[in-house]
């Protein structure tokens, strides 16, 4: 009946997997419970009803007749109903998903880990002799002994062995545990031992470490030519040379080694004054990129239109020299370098007699329109300068308060000479200083006119100047009574000089009274001449270049007047509007003049072409405000330079209509340089005189 | 030395200069006004033309000296003027 009962109960599981084994066994046994408990509750309705009917649970699987009776085979496999049977693995020796056919199968139920140890194993061994079951000897002793002892034979251990074994028997208690601990070494184990550790801080490792520079790669190349060599000996030779003078020095001298420590100093350090030279190169080059055109102009540019302008002329403004620090004192000289004709000296200071600053002489050449070379600054304006001839590094100064000072260029200590109240300085601003030829004795000379009514010369001795009185100017007529009885000296005050260029002794004063005295370096008190030239102090007198007749002079009553010293009256008066400030001739031209007013203009005559008007009437500074102190020619360049009332030097061209030479005649050889210059003024003079006699 | 100080500042005052160095022949700069690394390359590549510049002018002429050396490119123009132990370079560009 159970089994009957089975096989309903499995064919109502028919639906289930047919799994095997462990598994199916659990069911089984389960079902068994059903079936008893159903049994138990059939026997129970059996005995109720009597009935051998088949009691079906609720929950039975209806089946029909024809299922019922189908047979259905079971197998008893040995797989693992566990195990799984799908396991897909990568295979990347195919690159792709393989499944696995082969899945482990073993089924652990149980694990009982055994303590049996083979008799042999060390463990085994010493777990015995603990025990003390056998007398073998230690397995740890017997290692020890054969490191000891090779050669050994077992015969020593034995004895040892024996020895010891009596001392144990001796000392009982004690040889009993240390014969184990001298035989063996005590094992530890979690039991009998406990070990405790602590272990330091250790500072975690750092790696320092440093790298240098590499030493600097310099590539050196060097030519060797015969040059070279012969360079290289001659400074062999100059070294030899020099250490033999030294040697000879020593013998001397003491302060030898104080030399050579300054020599050693020279050379160390980052000495940038070698440089000096090389730097104003720089500057200068560096400017002139800047101001090429106007280094083009200069050069290059003549004004195309002066063709159709005959005979008009213009003056291209060129550079304009301008020192911030000068910019409330007015140009109160000019005058270029004979010697380096790009460089010319301007002296400032103040005209203003309420004003007086400090002054400044100041050295630009054209070469770096932006910066003057030299810089000077004196106490009181400068009014006068003047550069000498031959040596051109010497600059005589004549200053507002009185003093004339020489500047050397080339030295240091500035100013070189300097005149003191003891040394007979000017009571009054000097308005003019002029170098002459040297003395007998070789020394230089130069002279001053102030309007302390004083023409002074001034000699260059040594360390000092040494002055003269060279003449006192006075008015003709001597001294007159004044209103009170007091006698007034009437000294005339000069204003203005300029020495004869052919004539040594010769030369012109020009007074604060208007008038123009013709003196001799040798008669002090006596005018040889005197001319009633303006009506207001002259500013300027200056002689002809070539002429040796002709000077001219300006001043601030408007007019501009040329002279021929024979005669007493002026042979040209040209009335040019305003003051004028100055007027120079043309180096180039005995006829050619220039002439500044303060209303900023430039008059440039040709007394060839046009003896009643100029060539040229141009304002050439830009601020209305500004008067024009001073004109110079360039000896060379047809350039002007113009001072101004605010400390700025214009540098203007002039157009070729302006530095016409005489034209010659085909055929005719031309006298050049002087002689045809002074033919040409004589023609020029010529025809004046004709209409004067011919009206006289 | 203050005076070359003064004067490098003027250079630099004007327009389109772009740089001015000192240094000498040894090729240890003195003064730059550009970074350490353009100033090192420029004195590296501009001493050995100094050098053959200086010989060319003294196989020409023995008795001549070399002044400067201008080399004009298209954006700039740098003149090197050259002593006997220093050289100095300046870097402008032209107002053209």
């Amino acid at each position: 009946m159970p089994v009957y009962n089975n096989n309903a109960a499995a064919q109502g599981k028919k639906g289930s997997d047919v799994h095997k084994g462990a598994g199916a066994k659990v069911p089984k046994a389960s079902i068994k419970k059903k079936d008893e408990e159903a049994l138990d509750v059939a026997e129970g309705a059996d005995e109720r009803t009597n009935v051998k009917a088949n009691m079906k649970p609720a929950n039975q699987v209806q089946l029909t007749e024809a299922e019922l009776k189908e047979e259905i085979t079971r197998v008893l496999t040995a797989n693992n109903p566990h195990a799984p049977q799908n396991i897909v693995r990568y295979s990347f020796k195919e690159r792709s998903y393989k499944s696995t056919s082969v899945v482990d199968h073993l089924a652990v139920h149980f694990v009982l880990e055994g303590s049996l140890l083979h008799k042999d194993s060390e463990e085994a061994r010493r777990l015995r002799i603990r025990d003390g079951l056998c007398k073998e000897p230690a397995p740890t002793e017997n290692k020890a002994e054969s490191e000891e002892d090779h050669a050994e034979t077992p015969a020593t251990p034995v004895e040892d062995r024996g020895e010891g074994e009596e001392a144990g028997e001796e000392e009982r208690p004690d040889s009993a545990a240390s014969r184990p601990d001298k035989k063996q070494a005590k094992i530890t184990n979690q039991f009998n031992f406990s070990e405790r550790a602590s272990q330091s801080h250790n500072n975690p490792s750092r790696d320092r470490s440093c790298q240098t520079e590499p030493p600097q790669r310099v590539t050196f190349s060097a030519t060797a030519n015969q040059w070279e060599i012969y360079d290289a000996y001659l400074e062999e030779l100059q070294k030899q040379e020099k250490s033999k003078e030294k040697q000879k020095t020593t013998l001397l001298k003491k302060d030898d080694k104080s030399k050579k420590k300054m020599t050693q100093v020279e050379t160390q350090g980052d000495d940038l004054t070698k440089v000096r030279m090389v730097s104003k190169i720089m500057e200068r080059m560096v400017i002139q990129n800047i101001m090429d055109d106007i280094a083009q102009d200069f050069k290059y540019y003549e004004d195309p239109s002066d063709e159709y302008r005959d005979p008009e002329g213009t003056l291209l403004p060129l550079w304009t020299f301008h020192y911030d620090q000068v910019r409330n004192l007015s140009v109160t000289a000019l005058s270029w370098n004979n010697k380096y004709q790009d460089l010319f000296a301007v002296g400032l200071g103040s005209y203003d007699f309420s004003k007086q600053e400090g002054g400044m002489l100041l050295l630009y050449t054209l070469k770096n329109p932006a910066f003057p070379e030299y810089i000077y600054s004196t106490d009181s304006g400068v009014l006068c300068l003047d550069i000498h001839p031959q040596h051109s590094h010497l600059v005589a100064v004549g200053l507002y308060d009185g003093c004339v000072a020489v500047y050397n260029l080339k030295k240091k200590p500035h100013p070189v000479y300097k005149s003191t109240a003891k040394t007979g300085k000017h009571t009054d601003p000097v308005w003019q200083v002029r170098w002459q030829n040297d003395d007998l004795d070789n020394n230089h000379i130069f002279y001053s006119v102030s309007s302390d009514s004083r023409v002074v010369s001034w000699t260059l001795v040594k360390n000092e100047l040494i002055f003269t009185d060279i003449i006192r100017l006075s008015v003709n007529g001597g001294v007159s009574d004044g209103p009170d009885g007091a006698q007034l000296s009437n000294i005339s005050r000069g204003t203005s000089f300029d020495f004869h260029k052919q004539i040594d002794y010769l030369f012109l004063v020009g007074t604060e009274e208007g008038k123009i005295h013709k003196c001799s370096k040798t008669y002090s008190s006596q005018f040889l001449e005197t001319y009633d030239a303006h009506s207001m102090p002259v500013d300027a007198v200056k002689w002809n270049h070539f002429h040796p007749d002709i000077f001219i002079s300006c001043s601030s009553d408007w007019t501009v007047k040329i002279w021929d010293h024979t005669v007493k009256t002026p042979l040209f008066i040209y009335d040019l509007g305003t003051a004028v400030g100055d007027v120079a001739w043309s180096p180039y031209s005995s006829t050619v003049l220039a002439a500044v007013t303060t209303d900023r203009k430039v008059h440039v005559f040709d007394l060839n072409i046009n003896k009643h008007e100029p060539l040229c009437q141009q304002p050439v500074v830009a601020k209305k405000k500004t008067k024009l102190t001073h004109i110079e020619f360039n000896p060379i360049h047809p350039i002007i330079i113009v001072g101004d009332d605010r400390g700025d030097v214009t540098s203007l061209k002039l157009s070729p209509n302006l530095r016409k030479k005489p034209k010659s005649k085909k055929g005719q050889e031309q006298p050049k340089g002087s002689e045809a210059e002074v033919a040409k003024m004589d023609k020029l003079l010529s025809l004046l005189k004709e209409p004067e006699l011919s009206t006289v | 030395m203050s005076e070359v100080e003064e004067i490098m500042k003027r250079i630099l005052s004007h327009k389109g200069v772009e740089g001015v160095i000192i240094a000498n022949t040894e090729g240890i700069i003195l003064r730059s006004t550009l970074e350490d690394q353009s100033t090192v390359h420029h004195v590296a590549l501009v001493q050995p033309l100094l050098m053959k510049a200086k010989k060319i002018v003294q196989d020409m002429d023995p008795e001549d000296e070399l002044t400067y050396v201008r080399l004009r490119t298209e954006k700039n123009e740098e003149i090197i003027a050259a002593d006997k132990d220093y050289f100095m370079i300046s870097i402008q560009t032209p107002s053209l």
